[in-house]
């Protein structure tokens, strides 16, 4: 009996304390999520900028207006090539 | 007390006398045995309770560190699934190198709880200079009937700056998401749109995989579509033509590694996009399209050389050829009186063409048609595609016509892929647009067969009508083409559809690109600047150029 009382007793106590625990370790993981959530949007957000700020569109408006670069053309690959050997 | 049969009898029992006017008679127990006896019952049960419910709390116990090992141990997997049905957003579609062509952005929505405000007037006043595409009586109309009301979707970080700086409590913001395409008209014809009811193209095609927060890769690519995209306006700008088409392939494979449709849309203002740019030209239009079939007369023959002379043969040109009894047609073009069988396709003879297909005959051509896929259904996963027309009666006076490039309208993409199975070494390929739809390829036409065609298509290049598609550091072949359009029954004198289409390198085709130019007009009526040959094939030669050393970079193709 007495030993049943107390084997209850601890099973009581250990699943108590395995809710609170789990219930503890359910709002970390909350908690993770939502940090998660943040930086996922967060990086989305700055892949999305640095995807339109380097579209080619962009970066030919750039280098029109500041640098004046002129695509390559494969002749110039070519040339290039032939100095190099 | 038990007697000797095992039944229980009461002894001793004296009753209790008092009040006998009572109708209750109460028996005392003196030995208490009643009681000893029901104690020991509920000990014995409560025992048995107790057992099961060890029982039970182990077992929930149990359950509990499983759950908790789950979570710690093995873990992840699901919690990341619960977050993302909880989170998805919208997929993406990228390019064939991750680039972002759609993507959805969280934003915000303004609303407007008109009971909450507190100086309203003065409220509508800053919101008018806020929003000034929005009038100050429109405001009042909200004002006056006391609502909640959207006013703006997708605020600008401007306008949430100014609208948090005039701190009515009357300003709600919900949190709202957006659709953005950042490539803007580059990929409409491919993408489509999506707004808040309506979808089209691939966001419709491809919903249910987009809906679950699937991406999806396409074969295109980014670097190489601006550069066709760019080419193609400009050429339309130059011939002054109402509309056009490129389209580069990968022949191996079918991987469309560019696709534009001029004129086109922006996505992201789905709202201003006219019907007639709506069309993809590339999938979604047919034409007649003039010379670029002659090269299916040179697959004939090539196919059929132990039964025929053809290719030693020489034909005489100089009086046409009377098609119908009102047609005659004649290759005015070309000066010579005879050609062999390199120079109907160098100098694109259509009479050279019909003594051809008269030669090889219906039946053959009707078949070859058919293996290539021009009179087959042509799928791509995610886009529309017309279906080919080829003639109601396929009889002799239709073949003949066939042979030079009318009477049957054919899609662009689908001549692009006949002409693939052409010169990849005579396998049939299905054209694909993203790159997990599964590739079909299927040997239809001998080795040599397709050899031979390549050839052909670099003499038309280098000596033929094809000249201006030259490209320096390169070899390319291809085929121009120049065919009057058809009104009202009646073939146009000044309306053309001219096209080019081009492989490259020669020496072992990896790509296939098609131009075309829908009336172009830098001259008044048929002039031949207008042709296939001033107009297609330079432009052909301008996006190669530009193109191979992106291509080179990736690795897609070699230059001996």
């Amino acid at each position: 009996m007495k030993f049943l009382f107390i084997v209850s007793v601890i099973v009581a106590s250990i699943t108590i304390i395995s809710k609170l625990v789990v219930t503890d370790q359910e709002n970390q993981i909350k908690i993770l999520k939502q940090e998660i959530d943040f930086l996922e949007i967060e990086i989305e957000s700055i892949q999305t900028d640095l995807a339109y700020i380097t579209s080619p569109q962009n970066l030919k408006e750039i280098s029109k207006k500041q640098f004046n670069h002129f695509p390559i053309f494969l002749e110039d690959q070519i040339k290039v090539e032939d100095y190099e050997e | 007390m038990k007697n000797n049969t095992g039944n229980y009898v009461y002894e001793n029992i004296i009753p209790k006398t008092g009040n006998f006017d009572s109708t209750n008679i109460i028996f005392k127990d003196s030995n208490d045995i009643l009681n000893n006896e029901h104690r020991r019952k509920v000990i014995g049960f409560a025992k048995k309770i107790h057992g099961i419910s060890f029982l039970a709390s182990f077992m929930f116990y149990i359950i509990i560190v499983i759950n908790l090992a789950e979570l710690s141990i093995l873990k992840n997997n699901k919690l990341i699934n619960i977050n993302r049905e909880i989170n998805h957003k919208r997929g993406k579609i990228l390019d064939r190198n991750g680039e972002i062509i759609a993507t959805t952005i969280n934003t915000k929505d303004l609303y407007l709880d008109t009971k909450k405000s507190l100086n309203y007037v003065k409220l509508i006043e800053k919101l008018s200079s806020i929003f000034e595409d929005k009038k100050e009586d429109y405001f009042k109309a909200i004002f006056k009937k006391k609502q909640y009301i959207r006013v703006k979707k997708d605020l600008n970080l401007e306008e949430i700056n100014s609208l948090m700086k005039i701190g009515d409590p009357a300003i709600k913001f919900h949190d709202s998401k957006k659709r953005i395409y950042l490539q803007h008209n580059l990929f409409s014809h491919l993408t489509g749109f999506k707004s808040l009811h309506l979808k089209s193209k691939l966001e419709k095609n491809l919903n249910d995989k987009l809906a679950k927060g699937i991406n999806i890769d396409l074969t295109v690519d980014l670097k190489i579509q601006t550069i066709v995209h760019e080419e193609l306006k400009k050429s339309i700008k130059k011939y002054n033509a109402k509309s056009g088409v490129a389209i580069v392939m990968n022949v191996e494979n079918g991987e469309i590694i560019s696709l534009v449709s001029l004129p086109d849309f922006d996505p992201n203002f789905p709202e201003n996009i006219k019907p007639l740019s709506e069309n993809n030209l590339a999938t979604e239009a047919r034409y007649e399209m003039g010379s670029t079939l002659k090269i299916f007369n040179a697959a004939l023959v090539y196919e059929n050389l132990n039964n025929t002379n053809l290719v030693k043969e020489e034909f005489d040109i100089s009086n046409g050829y009377q098609i119908t009894s009102k047609k005659l047609i004649e290759d005015k073009h070309i000066v010579e009186k005879k050609i062999d069988f390199n120079e109907i396709f160098i100098h694109s003879s259509n009479v050279g063409s019909i003594k051809l297909i008269e030669s090889i005959g219906i039946e053959k051509q009707k078949d070859f048609f058919e293996k290539i896929g021009i009179t087959s259904k042509l799928k791509i996963d995610g886009l529309k595609i017309v279906n080919n027309k080829p003639p109601i009666y396929w009889d002799e006076q239709a073949s003949k016509f066939i042979s030079y490039g009318y009477g049957i309208s054919i899609s662009p993409i689908s001549l692009i892929s006949a002409y693939s199975s052409l010169v990849n070494g005579g396998f049939k390929i299905n054209p694909v647009i993203h790159k997990n739809q599964k590739k079909v390829k299927i040997k239809i036409i001998d080795d040599q067969v397709s050899k031979n065609i390549s050839l052909l298509l670099e003499k038309i290049v280098k000596e033929g009508t094809g000249k201006k598609a030259r490209v320096n550091g390169l070899a390319v072949g291809g085929k121009t083409a120049t065919s009057k359009k058809l009104e009202k029954g009646e073939y146009s004198e000044k309306k053309l559809i001219t096209s080019f289409i081009g492989i490259f390198p020669v020496e072992e085709p990896k790509f296939i690109s098609l131009i075309l130019f829908d009336e172009p007009t830098k001259n008044a009526g048929i002039s031949i600047e207008n042709f296939g040959g001033n107009t297609a094939a330079p432009t052909f030669s301008r996006i190669v150029r530009k193109i191979s050393p992106i291509l080179l970079k990736h690795n897609y193709l070699s230059v001996k």
